[in-house]
């Protein structure tokens, strides 16, 4: 019980720190930042962030971590890109809704693969989350390299069109963006599944002991995170109408920082998805609010400066209560890296 | 196996690994074994090598510090400025206790965060990593400053060993080569040698039998962050006495090289193993492959495909070791309720 309380004082604090900072930069800049326009670009840049963040969130949950989410949505916006380009009609004029549509599950298709993959390497290799998601990070860039030659390619703009259009006034990656944050919620919170990722998070041990597959586990875990990569990655084309292998490679730092920020433990078995959607409006608004502010153009370091800053503090006041050793006795001589179950109280 | 029982079998392996595509290359490009073609090899890998000795013993102790670049760059461009603004003819050795107490001070805060917040030192050192790179370019500075220091361009240019090439000129071993060869003879002995050496690898070993035995195990890890701080901090200085320009956003993105080489080497992520000769093997595979991949035909674009599958089966080298792990994995998923897989 004392968890579940804590979990709502955790969202009511973020929740009032996203309703504070809006209100704040609302009363400094009304004409600017309240703007349709403002409003508007602040929810798409925040969609393919917070996919990206989902992303990370669900692999963080069982205590693992995916760094490959960045290099992962470049490959797909690079293979759909190329394939769309590859199917237009000879005789000039646009694609097909059906072509359209076949790229795209093509897409979703490239992002699955990617985290089965990693998933692979994880679960049945047995390599460290860390280190099998780094090595494929470069892989998959690597890939994207061969596929472009380095340049950047140029989306076509039927695509373009989905990407920049709207359901009754909000922009449609932000509408997606909130679809996957809702079933990815349900998922974990309604569904055995959920309940297998939070148990293997909170003690592997426990959950090995208990009889789940941990490999299939693991292989469904990564394979959802590469594709909801894959989903910001063909959003990000639909929006920008271009891809490229180097495209956001600051978002693998966001895209960690914004899960532990939402209350997601990082070492697992903790958080919830609503949390993560909260952290991804409280970042795009300082960021939006920063660029408005401060309009030098160094503003980008100072950005990565408040970020690193934001994490650490976040990491210092949030999360004593999730921490597995945090949660039982308060002593401080104990180390971040012992598990739970190998302390033997003396 | 016919190897003797105390063989150190992944340095051996990695030893074998490195001559094999020496003489691959070699046969290719006979070139590849000249004076001046080794001297550059090694000279390539003394900033590679230092800040990979220094994640090292991060990892040793248990932990992983991924914000060595940030420390080494914001070290290097913080001495060059104040070397500029208050003693412009300082000599070499100042600038490098400069460097090298600001990556140490830096490589601190990380230890004191790790330690204190009890959050996985990754997280922690990415925050870190863009809070330097963030505080550097923000508050410090963009611009390159070509004009460095006289000491630094001197350093540049001081050779101890110089040859007669085959085709007359004049070829020298770099002294960074030699700073890097000194840092790996001090620190293998360090760690084989010392009290405290050996209880790094018992911290990272299993820190509750560490604390057991009596062993300050966040005053070890703290020296370990501490410590990698430094030799970023003169990595960074080399970085930039080499190149004879401080450039604040240089060296972000060579992390995988030095993880890579780091984990080629023998270093488990989870602590408590490794040795520093297995790093150095690790730096020369890693410079050596960088270097070479022309040459074995490889296109430039691929070179990162090559560079990823290099790193992936480098780490899953030790794992696959390991057969009867994957085997069981396999046919278990993992379970441990299954007759003869709860052997753990």
């Amino acid at each position: 019980m004392r968890l579940l309380q804590s979990i709502d004082s955790r969202l009511a604090t973020l929740l009032l720190a996203a309703i504070l900072i809006a209100g704040a930069l609302g009363i400094a800049r009304p004409d600017t930042f309240l703007s349709p326009t403002n409003i508007n670009s602040m929810l798409l840049q925040s969609s393919v962030i917070g996919l990206l963040s989902l992303a990370v969130a669900i692999t963080m949950l069982t205590g693992g971590i995916d760094l490959s989410i960045n290099a992962t949505a470049n490959l797909t916006s690079i293979t759909v890109a190329i394939l769309l380009s590859k199917m237009l009609p000879p005789t000039g004029g646009n694609v097909t809704l059906a072509t359209t549509a076949f790229a795209l599950v093509v897409g979703l298709l490239v992002g699955f693969s990617c985290g089965l993959f990693n998933g692979f390497l994880i679960a049945i290799l047995g390599y460290s989350p860390i280190l099998a998601t780094l090595g494929t990070m470069t892989l998959f860039s690597g890939v994207g390299t061969v596929l472009t030659g380095g340049d950047t390619l140029f989306g076509i703009s039927a695509f373009a069109s989905i990407g920049r259009g709207s359901v009754l006034g909000i922009p449609l990656p932000a509408i997606v963006f909130l679809l996957a944050a809702l079933v990815l919620s349900l998922l974990l919170e309604a569904r055995r599944f959920g309940f297998y990722v939070y148990l293997y998070g909170a003690n592997e041990t426990a959950a090995r002991f208990s009889g789940i597959n941990e490999c299939r586990l693991l292989l469904s875990v990564y394979a959802v995170s590469g594709t909801l990569s894959a989903v910001a990655g063909l959003i990000n084309l639909g929006v920008t109408n271009s891809a490229n292998v180097d495209f956001g490679s600051s978002y693998v730092l966001l895209a960690v920082l914004i899960p532990v920020l939402g209350g997601i433990s990082a070492s697992g078995g903790a958080g919830r998805i609503i949390g993560v959607v909260l952290a991804v409006l409280i970042l795009q608004f300082l960021s939006t609010g920063l660029n408005l502010v401060f309009q030098s153009s160094g503003s980008n370091f100072l950005k990565e400066f408040a970020w690193g800053a934001t994490l650490l503090v976040v990491l210092a006041i949030g999360d004593r209560r999730y921490s597995k050793l945090g949660r039982g006795s308060r002593s401080r001589g104990r180390t971040p890296t012992v598990k739970a179950d190998n302390v033997i109280e003396p | 196996m016919t190897l003797p029982r105390n063989f150190p079998r992944h340095e051996g392996i990695v030893l074998v690994t490195v001559i094999l595509l020496a003489i691959a290359v070699g046969s290719i490009n006979p070139g590849f074994f000249s004076f001046y073609n080794i001297f550059s090899l090694l000279k390539n890998s003394t900033v590679i090598g230092l800040f990979a000795i220094g994640f090292f013993l991060v990892l040793v102790v248990g932990g992983l510090d991924v914000s060595f670049t940030s420390i080494g760059v914001a070290s290097m461009y913080g001495t060059v400025k104040l070397a500029l603004a208050f003693y412009p003819d300082a000599p070499v050795i100042i600038l490098f206790i400069v460097t090298a107490l600001i990556g140490a001070a830096l490589g601190l805060i990380n230890g004191l965060l790790v330690t204190r917040l009890r959050a996985p030192s990754l997280i922690v050192t990415l925050g870190t990593m863009s809070l330097y790179r963030g505080f550097l370019l923000y508050f410090i500075g963009t611009a390159w400053i070509r004009q460095v220091p006289s000491a630094m361009i001197e350093f540049n240019q001081f050779n101890v060993l110089v040859m007669t090439a085959q085709n007359g000129g004049q070829v020298g071993l770099h002294i960074s080569v030699v700073i890097f060869l000194a840092v790996v003879a001090i620190v293998f002995l360090l760690l084989r040698y010392t009290t405290l050496g050996r209880s790094l690898y018992a911290v990272g070993g299993n820190p509750v039998a560490a604390r057991r035995m009596g062993i300050n195990v966040e005053g070890v890890q703290m020296l370990a962050y501490c410590l990698a701080g430094t030799l970023a901090g003169i990595a960074g200085f080399l970085s930039a006495v080499k190149l004879r320009l401080a450039n604040p956003q240089t060296l972000t993105g060579s992390e995988l090289d030095v993880i890579a080489a780091a984990v080629l080497g023998g270093a488990a992520i989870t602590g408590g193993k490794g040795s520093v000769i297995g790093v150095f093997l690790g730096v020369l595979l890693i410079v050596i492959t960088n270097n070479s991949l022309i040459v074995l035909g490889i296109p430039a674009t691929w070179q990162k495909v090559a560079i990823g599958l290099l790193i992936l089966v480098a780490i899953g080298m030790p794992l696959l070791w390991r057969g009867g792990f994957i085997a069981s994995r396999l046919r278990t998923g993992g379970r441990l309720l299954k007759a003869g897989g709860a052997s753990r």
